[in-house]
């Protein structure tokens, strides 16, 4: 799965959710649209905001197998970055 | 059968113990204690990586190295608590010395308290002729011996 692909999924699923306030959206937002792929898919797994410089190439090779053995979570991106694009065309 | 609880322990003991990354630790305690099935936890006691495996995969097979395992990470944390009886010691006797003094008193407790360390692990390594592979455990055995050697090697350097 694409970084800008994953970017797009997380963005719907966070701008449609009613719990979190419309400053924490923008927050959210810009922090996803610096974010790298290892970021993203922390924020993806845990929810979690962690700054670049904490991956190493321990952490990055773990980070990502840990993302292939969670096939949901790929799959919950790919359905939000698809409805984001179809309500974008509406 | 070991139960996935105690694997979890040991899984996790030996992250705390690795040479990974501070955060490389953090994600890996994640998959421990969040996601890793019995199979993953036992693969990742095995190799030390992430995998998909789908349950009941080569269980069999690595079965004597989480014997092996779990005898280590018990005389690890065995040593731990020998470690930590000698540097409670070093707190009592250190604290009321100042400077060069003080740093040595400390460093000299250090040096101790991984002795009693090792002396703990080389008691528990006996158990290891219990197991399927004495080999593979012994081996276990000697790489976290080692550790703790470079530990005080490099104390007596400083």
């Amino acid at each position: 799965m694409d970084t800008n692909r994953m970017k797009l999924g997380l963005v719907y699923i966070f701008s449609e959710n009613d719990k979190i306030s419309k400053k924490a959206k923008l927050q959210l937002i810009n922090f996803i649209e610096h974010a790298d792929e290892n970021q993203l898919k922390v924020l993806a797994m845990d929810g979690e905001l962690v700054p670049k410089h904490v991956f190493d190439e321990q952490a990055t090779e773990i980070v990502n197998d840990r993302f292939s053995t969670m096939p949901h979570i790929t799959e919950s991106l790919k359905k939000a970055s698809f409805k984001a694009i179809t309500s974008i065309k509406k | 059968m070991l139960p996935k609880s105690y694997l979890k322990f040991i899984a996790a003991y030996n992250v705390y113990e690795s040479n990974l990354s501070s955060y490389a630790k953090i994600q890996a305690l994640r998959f421990i204690e969040g996601e890793a099935s019995e199979s993953q936890l036992k693969i990742f006691i095995n190799e030390g990586k992430i995998r998909n495996v789908a349950d009941g995969e080569i269980i069999s097979e690595i079965l004597p190295v989480i014997v092996a395992a779990a005898i280590v990470a018990a005389a690890a944390a065995l040593g731990k608590i020998a470690y930590q009886k000698v540097i409670m010691n070093a707190v009592k006797e250190c604290s009321q010395l100042k400077g060069d003094d003080k740093k040595r008193c400390v460093r000299d407790y250090k040096t101790k308290a991984n002795y009693a360390k090792l002396t703990a692990l080389k008691k528990e390594m006996v158990k290891c002729n219990q197991t399927n592979n004495v080999k593979k455990c012994r081996n276990m055995f000697i790489k976290h011996m080692r550790k703790i050697e470079q530990k005080i090697q490099k104390d007596r350097v400083t």
